[in-house]
């Protein structure tokens, strides 16, 4: 009952006090930039609960799931194996904190030269944006077996793929996951910023044709519409965080 | 099997007069972390079907020395060898039950699901695998726990997950690091006549290192006593008291006694 309240009511309710507010305060903006968030809505209503969602809507969700993945499948792997070869640490590990703290939008520029403006350079930049959190987590989830664990496997002569399976995954797949949370919103950003460069579609090219000519009630229903993605998003992620530490950590239970 | 020559620097030339059939044989080994010497020179004879137990004072290197004999950690003088095999890694014919031993349960297997572990990749069928997990489970009393997590149980419970684990294993060489060392006082009582019930039934040699003297009399047919670091062997006692050993019974004989008061004068207490 408590935890209702103060789950989704109270949240809830701050929550439409504070577009209560915005509506309030701007209900006779006549500001260009400012639009009223009447307009904002009815914008949001024309332009996303419509077939416009799926052109618009739709490649950048496709984007940012296939870039997210291909960063998933890749931080993983290469990770793991970094992971378990002790001595690569001090080799690899400055390179790997070099890529994670270029901004990722600094790569924009050359990957358009050498991939084009396609789907295959968006996909790629926000493949290559996302992947390095969750590859540096991944080092570290495979390198935090414990010692013991580690001679428990090899005492009762478990092959590689078995301490793979059984030992190194499941102690790494918590760390992987907030690898994971922590690359979502890049990829995001990433994905708005490709298409806003060059696009045929998707919500960033959406964004930049509304801003440049002027259509802001447009431009801001945009906003919000990335907002409320990023949150459902956010929260599909927690929520299967939550399961995977149900079934794989340890500090749960001990 | 072939005598490596000039690598038994340190092995006795001459034959054991027993007769006996050494399953551990330990010759000088020598150990060191950097610059630290922790096993200084341990040479010793385990026999098939001993219950040996080892004591040592905390820190003195018990859990190092177990780890070189294992093959678990390369060692830097000296040979070990478990059933006249060089050991270069941990051989099949060997068990282990650990010190943290509710670590080295996976507590994303069940309890049936950590016995079987290293049993699937043994080349035993299926089935065999199966019943030496249900016989396994069933000899330390937890038959009615295999669906459980290892979390959900008791720290003595999950000890006895540990052991069957190692029992189904079949080891030929079974080693318990301090394995009673961190459960209640009641539970360790009931493991300690556990471990000799398996031990009389099983065709099994174990050693069994302890920081408690009176269980190391309690269980071993013979007692290693070992010195602070750099580690030697300080005295191997034989223990002259009947079998089978009785909690009240044979901690109340006289020889029990005398034997405490040698272990613990051979640890380096004065009286
Ligand atoms: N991996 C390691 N690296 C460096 N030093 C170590 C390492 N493991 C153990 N030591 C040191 O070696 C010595 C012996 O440790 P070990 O754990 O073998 O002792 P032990 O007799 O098992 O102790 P306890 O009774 O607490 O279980 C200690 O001084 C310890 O600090
Ligand atoms: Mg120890």
């Amino acid at each position: 009952m408590k935890r209702l309240m103060y789950g989704v009511v109270v949240p809830a309710l701050v929550t439409l006090a504070v577009a209560g507010l915005w509506w309030v305060l701007s209900a006779s903006s006549t500001s260009l930039f400012f639009p009223p968030l009447r307009d904002i809505l009815s914008a949001f209503a024309t332009n996303w609960l419509s077939a416009d969602f799926a052109s618009m809507v739709l490649p950048s969700l496709w984007r940012v799931g296939l870039g997210m993945l291909i960063g998933i499948v890749a931080g993983v792997g290469v990770g793991a194996a970094i992971g378990s070869v002790r001595r690569a640490e001090p080799y690899v590990k400055p390179q790997l904190e070099f890529m994670r703290a270029l901004p990722p939008i600094l790569i924009l520029p050359p990957m358009i030269l050498v991939l084009g403006t396609g789907d295959g350079m968006k996909i790629g930049v926000i493949a290559a944006s996302a992947v390095w959190p969750i590859l540096l987590a991944t080092v570290d989830g495979v390198r935090s077996l414990e010692p013991v664990r580690d001679d428990m496997g090899r005492v009762f002569g478990l092959p590689w793929r078995a301490r793979f399976r059984w030992m190194i995954l499941p102690t790494a797949v918590p760390h992987i996951w907030s690898g994971v949370r922590a690359a979502l919103p890049i990829a995001f950003v990433v994905m708005v910023a490709s298409e806003y460069y060059s696009s045929v579609n998707g919500i960033g090219y959406f964004v930049s044709q509304t801003s440049t000519s002027f259509r802001l009630a447009d431009m801001w229903s945009a906003v919000v519409l990335l907002g409320l993605i990023g949150v459902v998003l956010n929260t599909l992620v927690a929520v299967a965080g939550r399961r995977l530490d149900k079934k794989f950590g340890e500090n749960a239970h001990d | 099997m072939t005598e490596t020559a000039g690598l038994s620097r340190t092995s006795p030339s001459s034959p054991d007069k027993d007769d006996r059939v050494a399953i551990l044989e330990v010759d000088g080994l020598r150990k060191s972390y950097g610059s630290e010497l922790v096993l200084e020179d341990i040479t010793l004879r385990i026999f098939e079907g001993e219950l040996v137990s080892i004591v040592g004072p905390s820190g003195c290197g018990k859990t190092t020395m177990l780890r070189c004999l294992s093959g678990l950690l390369p060692h830097e003088g000296g040979t070990v060898r478990i059933a006249g095999e060089e050991v270069t890694g941990p051989p099949d014919t060997l068990g282990l039950v650990f010190q943290d031993y509710s670590r080295s349960l996976l507590p994303w297997l069940s309890v049936a699901d950590n016995v079987r572990l290293p049993l699937r990749y043994k080349p035993i069928s299926k089935k065999e695998a199966e019943e030496r997990t249900a016989e396994a489970l069933e000899s330390v009393g937890l038959a009615a726990h295999t669906r459980k997590k290892p979390w959900q149980l008791s720290g003595g419970m999950q000890q006895r997950v540990a052991i069957a684990r190692a029992l189904a294993y079949h080891p030929r060489l079974l080693l318990m690091d301090e394995p009673f060392a961190s459960v209640d006082a009641q539970t360790r009582v009931e493991l300690e006549d556990l471990t000799l019930r398996l031990w009389a039934e099983r065709d099994m040699t174990i050693a069994f290192v302890t920081h408690d003297i009176d269980e190391a009399i309690y269980l071993g047919g013979r007692i290693v006593v070992l010195t602070r670091t750099p580690t030697t062997i300080r005295e191997v006692m034989p223990v002259d008291l009947p079998r089978p050993r009785d909690q009240i019974a044979t901690k109340a004989l006289d020889e029990f006694g005398r034997l405490r008061a040698s272990v613990f004068t051979a640890l380096g207490h004065h009286q």
